[in-house]
């Protein structure tokens, strides 16, 4: 393990942990879901980086526009 | 009009001219050069309409005068034979096609809306519509106390106003530097080694991020800001002269002041850059200097404090709050608002001002984020960039009061990602579809901004261009006098009351008491008063006028002066 490696898994360990201490309840689905997508990219990368990458950024967008859509409709006049 | 059409073509093709002179002049690589170019154009206009502004010429005939005489000095040093004979873009149809796209619909808003947003109208284009009016800088520039910022892009707004003395192609200004942060994300692609294709889907991607996308027909200047600071990357990455390193600092921080707090970062990218001759130098450090610190200076001499209204301890008024120095809290407070919720933009629609959002969008969030995580494993150069970008977005956010905008101030940073997003999806074919739903989401959303309903819209495009203004939704139909005085004490959208033709002459009125404020009227033949006050003592001021019988209410926030000489 390099030097580098080592200091950006500590890190990414004391970022999680301050997430977790600090973080609403309610978000925590989503953050919990972002840093698996991180996670799960780099380790998919290695292996089969099309597929979970894809798979992983399709994710990440449909949260996006989950939070976004409906108000990207409103600003139309229209409701979901 | 056709005088003003004449000298708007003499005035570009001149400054066009001047751009590629200087360009060609600066030894770069083919992908930093669009970059190059886009800023020296925005730099010659820059000085050429301060020193139009300085000496009052800042008028059809002059500009279009000095725009011909520049074209044809430099037509007879033969600089014309220096233009490139085609323009072939390496990126093919595939980006061009979304991109012609891009670019049909920025024309088609700059086209179709007048100036909506609240800060543009309140404090920003006043004093554009004073200058025009005026042919030069003038000391006055409206109520709000923010008027007296660094107003380098409402310079770039003045040039697409002042020869049709109409603010029709105001828009324009703002497209300009969307132009620039394609060019520039383009460079910074090919920099990180993407192919042409991949690099003008980064550009495309960059031009796409709603929070900049919205602004570029917006009339803010954090766009421009983004722009330049990401040349300003691009150019420090590619080792360019240092003196052109300090112009676009100079061009970026005459835009918006919180350009300064991007330095800690952008001095990890620095390196030895390449030499030109000590007068080309001396030149751009120069150009530089006057694009960023005339404003500073301005300010000293008519205010005694370069950076009017903000004090040693920030500001605090009635029209907004500032932060001076550094607080922990604003930092911590911002990033975990970005964090919980702002990233997702699920406040509001899009708009200008980004409220309550991060404006960065589905394609950065969906693969520019993952992008760089897997670009940082694989490039020494790219953990260069992004600890610089992190250490650029940190220092912002140190700096800039917490509240519902400050991350417009940082929107260099998704800028950034676009490139990454675009790497992301070349090296992974199955993540292509995704960023092109992402796109074309962010296309779609950023329409029509939240400031302006789609009965507003209606009403705007009814209007047509010649008459296109937010007044008649903001005041109904403005009484027709030539002179209308603005009494206020907190932000006012004042600046449709000019008129789109600036026809109409605004007289503001910083009276303390009912007698002060119609002697002043009364001096200057103003008869009618856009009276809109807040707080206690103007109120007081107002209803003394109406209780006295000095000014009658005629509709809205409109009073008639009655009585008097």
């Amino acid at each position: 393990v390099t030097k580098t490696r080592a200091a950006a898994a500590v890190f990414l360990l004391v970022l999680g942990l301050w997430r977790v201490a600090t973080i609403p309840v309610d978000l925590l689905w989503r953050d919990a879901a972002f840093l698996l997508a991180l996670f799960g990219l780099h380790a998919g990368s290695a292996r089969n980086p099309g597929r979970v990458g894809a798979a992983l950024a399709a994710y990440l967008l449909a949260i996006y526009v989950w939070s976004h859509g409906p108000l990207a409709l409103s600003a139309w006049g229209l409701r979901p | 009009v056709i005088l003003g059409l004449t000298a708007l073509l003499l005035a570009n093709a001149g400054v066009l001219l001047a751009a590629r002179a200087i360009q060609r002049r600066i030894p770069s690589a083919p992908h930093v050069a669009p970059a190059i170019f886009l800023l020296a154009r925005l730099g010659v206009i820059t000085l050429l309409l301060w020193a139009a502004g300085m000496i009052g010429t800042l008028d059809a005939e002059w500009l279009g005068a000095a725009g011909a005489c520049l074209l044809a000095v430099l037509a007879a040093a033969g600089e014309h034979r220096h233009l490139p004979a085609t323009v072939r873009p390496s990126s093919g149809a595939w980006v061009l096609v979304p991109a012609v796209l891009v670019a049909v619909k920025v024309l088609a808003q700059a086209w179709c809306f007048a100036p909506y947003n609240y800060d543009a109208l309140s404090y920003h284009l006043p004093k554009v519509a004073e200058w025009v009016r005026a042919g030069g800088f003038t000391r006055e520039m409206g109520l709000d106390s923010h008027a007296s910022f660094p107003a380098g892009f409402e310079l770039i707004e003045a040039w697409w106003t002042v020869f049709l003395h109409h603010d029709a192609l105001i828009e324009l200004a703002g497209a300009e530097f969307l132009l620039l942060l394609a060019a520039a994300a383009y460079g910074l692609g090919r920099h990180l080694g993407l192919d042409g294709r991949s690099a003008g889907y980064g550009a495309l991607t960059a031009t796409l991020v709603p929070g900049l996308q919205i602004q570029a027909t917006g009339g803010l200047n954090d766009l421009p800001a983004a722009a330049t600071a990401l040349a300003t990357l691009l150019l420090l990455v590619e080792g360019a002269p240092w003196a052109l390193v300090l112009a676009a600092c100079g061009l970026g921080f005459g835009i918006k002041p919180t350009f300064a707090y991007l330095i800690p970062g952008l001095l990890l990218l620095v390196r030895r850059g390449a030499r030109l001759p000590r007068a080309g130098e001396l030149a751009l450090a120069a150009a530089g200097a006057v694009a960023g610190g005339f404003w500073l200076v301005r300010n000293a001499l008519w205010y005694g404090n370069p950076v009017h209204p903000v004090g040693p301890g920030g500001l605090s008024d009635t029209m907004g709050k500032i932060q001076a120095g550094a607080n922990l809290d604003s930092l911590l407070d911002s990033v975990r608002d970005l964090v919980d919720a702002r990233l997702y933009d699920a406040h509001e629609p899009m708009g200008p001002l980004l409220t309550g959002s991060a404006g960065w969008g589905a394609a950065v969030i969906a693969c520019g984020l993952p992008g760089l995580v897997l670009a940082m494993k694989e490039d020494p150069r790219v953990r260069r960039l992004a600890l610089a970008l992190l250490l650029s977005a940190l220092s912002v956010l140190l700096f800039t009061r917490h509240d519902p905008w400050n991350l417009r101030f940082i929107l260099v940073v998704p800028a950034a990602l676009s490139i990454f997003a675009a790497r992301f999806a070349a090296a992974q074919p199955a993540a292509r579809p995704v960023l092109a739903l992402a796109l074309a989401f962010c296309f779609v959303s950023t329409l029509l901004p939240s400031e302006l309903r789609p009965a507003s819209a209606k009403v705007l495009w009814d209007q047509g261009v010649g008459a296109r203004s937010m007044a008649p939704e903001l005041f109904g139909e403005p009484p027709s006098d030539p002179a209308i005085g603005i009494f206020a004490d907190v932000r006012r959208k004042t600046y449709p009351l000019y008129g789109p033709g600036y026809d109409r002459r605004l007289l503001y009125l910083r009276s303390a008491t009912a007698a002060d404020l119609v002697a002043e009227m009364d001096r200057e033949g103003v008869r009618t008063v856009y009276a809109f006050p807040h707080h206690p003592e103007g109120k007081a001021v107002l209803e003394d006028c109406v209780r006295s019988g000095r000014l009658i209410p005629l509709r809205g926030q409109f009073y008639r002066r009655e009585g008097g000489p």
